[in-house]
């Protein structure tokens, strides 16, 4: 059953058994676990089944520190979440991701890759990825076209997959509706979460709605999965801030880092780079990664690197032009020319299309480095209230963004590493975009939408605010589904990962309910 | 005071530092910038690169940035040739020299003897052989010629 939360009567206290509180992709997939479970679930919704800007405009915040992205842009809030503008891509962490590493601080997950493994497989279906296989063999990409240094030890190449891309709300909405026992709240706004005098126990959460009305629901369990930046915002607004007896709540903020890593000037020109890139006819999209070994070995953070070619200047291809339809024109200039008009009018252009136009090929002048990689967890990197209210008078979030001197150390390494291996391999040489100097970045540095880190995961209440189940510590009845779970950010795009802890969270809850 | 050499990647790249590369050739020669010598050392960068004037840049602004204290064609020829290395080369044909030179950079790298030279990660053999040619730039232009 779908309910606008507007046609709510103030002061109604609405009973259920769980309750779910965000409908994305994490509450989404909760929700569907839930039906036919036997207990009642209330999903409550901030948005609507559309976008509409007065809602949007509740994920105003503010930024600190670095600049960020803005936060009603880089999320989106109504039903379906952030999902109804997602990518698609779809990878599980590595499994050097769940270790802990000695010497590197706030490492390591509460289970191993091989734990949730049967929860990625479902994931999967979920996020309507049909093949389970992330080896690049599955995809018919053999060892043997790949050449040093990225078929190991150090450097491997990947593949993650591409969901159609699922948009959770769209897809699923239908579902849930007609789900017995199920209750969709939309327009249905969580104010707060509050505990009984002890603290122990969240007794009912308050809604409000843009319309002005006020209501509470109470529950046996409640499900924050409110998006990564919004569940840390959520505990903080609640009484002196739940689950925050640590102060770690909002802390440990992460996103993955996006930069031009440089420029690769490649050995063999006329060689098959196709082994690292997109594709029109498979849904994939195959990378360079370190090997899970090298990141423990060598004490890596995780990183991805994608490239593009370059095949000339814009100016080049326009004088190749203005040649071509010239006379007198050398034969070898016309390949030449073809190859960097091509290169132009195209931007990446596959090796197959290059030889079937140019027979022997079109040299590739260079590879452009695209880098995406993981943030070291650090506590001083935060979400926080900010003073400014929202419409519904509550306190917006400001976030603090850092990015830090370890960051900067940690991509440094893996370049050093990069370019030592590809120079031992014969692929190339390395030009990186990077300087030694701790605080300086390329200036074209972003942190991207994958938000991460603020209600972490650790089995010790001092160092995370949820527990290996996803329990917010010293609470009975409260969980956190999301990325605001990770403890460690890697190189994965999350919502696989969110999905994945979500369907091993519902299982948990499932059985705590039986 | 002279500008910092910028290098683009079109020196990186015709001086060959990212394609095949190196090596040399026979008669006991002595690092001394004689006529013999020069000619061995030609004989070994022709080999290596096709482009002198990329590769001179290439060493030079790796001998800049470094800042090396001795970049003198004695000391660069001694670190580049130790023992009878130079004399050796005499012997060999361009593809042994390529290949000679190519299994030295190998090495550098695998044994993290690197050099940042304006960005570029170089193998040490490599910066060495280029800064040679900059040092020998009138031999370079010859040869290219050639
Ligand atoms: C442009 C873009 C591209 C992306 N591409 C990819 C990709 O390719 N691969 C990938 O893995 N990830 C991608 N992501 C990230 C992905 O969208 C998120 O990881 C995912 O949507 C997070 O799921 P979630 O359920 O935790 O949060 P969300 O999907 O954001 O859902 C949270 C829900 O909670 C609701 N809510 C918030 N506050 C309240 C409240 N107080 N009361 C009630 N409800 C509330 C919101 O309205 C929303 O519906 C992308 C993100 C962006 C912005």
């Amino acid at each position: 059953m779908i309910i606008d939360a507007r046609t709510v009567p103030e002061g109604t206290v609405v009973e259920t058994e769980v309750c779910i509180i965000g409908a994305g992709a994490a509450g989404i997939t909760l929700a569907r676990e839930f039906m036919g479970a036997g207990f009642r679930v209330a999903l409550l919704e901030s948005g609507g089944l559309d976008f509409d800007e007065g809602t949007q405009d509740l994920y105003v915040g503010g930024t600190a520190g670095r600049p960020y992205l803005r936060l009603n842009v880089c999320r989106l809030r109504y039903f379906g979440g952030t999902t109804n503008h997602w990518a698609g891509w779809c990878v599980p962490f590595d499994e050097a991701d769940f270790a802990e590493r000695e010497g590197l601080s706030y490492r390591g997950w509460p289970m191993s890759r091989s734990d949730l493994a049967p929860y990625y497989e479902r994931a999967l279906a979920v996020c309507q990825v049909g093949h389970t296989g992330f080896e690049p063999g599955a995809w018919g990409i053999a060892l043997k076209d790949i050449p040093g240094p990225f078929n190991g030890p150090r450097f491997v190449t990947k593949v993650l997959q591409v969901s159609p891309p699922t948009r959770f709300g769209r897809v699923y909405g239908e579902q849930l509706r007609k789900a017995p026992r199920l209750s969709v709240y939309l327009n249905a706004n969580v104010l707060t979460l509050d505990a009984n005098r002890s603290g122990r126990e969240v007794r009912e959460v308050k809604v409000g709605t843009l319309g002005g009305n006020r209501f509470r629901v109470r529950a046996r369990v409640f499900v924050l999965a409110s998006g990564g930046i919004e569940n840390a915002r959520l505990l903080l607004l609640s009484g002196q801030g739940l689950g925050n007896a640590h102060d770690l709540v909002g802390r440990f903020f992460m996103v993955h880092l996006e930069y031009s890593g440089g420029v690769i000037a490649v050995s063999d020109p006329y060689a098959n780079f196709d082994f690292n890139r997109t594709y029109a006819d498979k849904p994939i999209v195959s990378y360079v990664g370190l090997s899970d070994a090298a990141m423990r070995e060598l004490k890596l953070a995780n990183i991805r690197l994608t490239w593009e070619y370059e095949l000339g200047s814009v100016s080049e291809a326009l004088a190749a032009l203005k040649r071509l339809s010239g006379e007198g024109t050398k034969e070898s200039d016309t390949w030449s020319d073809l190859g960097t008009v091509l290169g132009d009018l195209d931007g990446v252009s596959a090796y197959v299309f290059r030889r079937a136009l140019f027979g022997q090929g079109v040299p590739v002048k260079a590879l452009t480095l695209r880098c995406h990689s993981e943030q070291v967890p650090n506590p001083v990197s935060r979400i926080r209230l900010g003073s400014e209210l929202d419409a519904l008078g509550q306190r917006r979030v400001v976030v603090d963004w850092r990015v830090t001197g370890e960051d900067k150390r940690q991509v440094n390494a893996i370049h050093q590493l990069l370019g030592t291996e590809m120079g031992r391999a014969g692929f190339g040489r390395l030009r990186s975009a990077l300087t030694k100097d701790e605080t300086q970045w390329p200036s074209d540095l972003r942190g991207n939408e994958h938000h991460m880190g603020t209600t972490r995961m650790h089995r010790d209440p001092q160092f995370g605010v949820v527990d290996e189940n996803a329990r917010v510590h010293g609470v009975g009845n409260l969980y956190v589904a999301g990325s605001s779970v990770f403890p460690t950010s890697g190189a994965a795009n999350p919502t696989l990962t969110i999905v994945a802890l979500a369907l091993r969270l519902a299982d948990h809850i499932k059985e705590r309910m039986a | 005071m002279r500008e910092r050499v910028r290098l683009t990647r079109r020196a990186l790249m015709l001086s060959g530092v990212s394609g095949g590369f190196l090596a040399a050739a026979g008669v006991r020669l002595t690092l001394d910038g004689s006529p013999a010598c020069e000619a061995a050392v030609r004989r070994v960068l022709g080999a290596v690169s096709a482009d002198w004037r990329g590769a001179g840049l290439v060493g030079r602004a790796y001998v800049e940035g470094e800042g090396l204290i001795d970049a003198s064609l004695e000391h660069l020829l001694a670190l580049m040739f130790p023992s009878s290395q130079l004399s050796d080369t005499v012997k060999l044909s361009a593809g042994d020299i390529r290949a000679m030179i190519s299994e030295r950079v190998r090495r550098d790298f695998s044994a993290g003897a690197v050099v940042s030279v304006d960005g570029w990660l170089l193998a040490l053999t490599e910066a060495r052989l280029y800064a040679l040619a900059w040092r020998l730039g009138d031999w370079g232009r010859g040869a290219t010629d050639a």
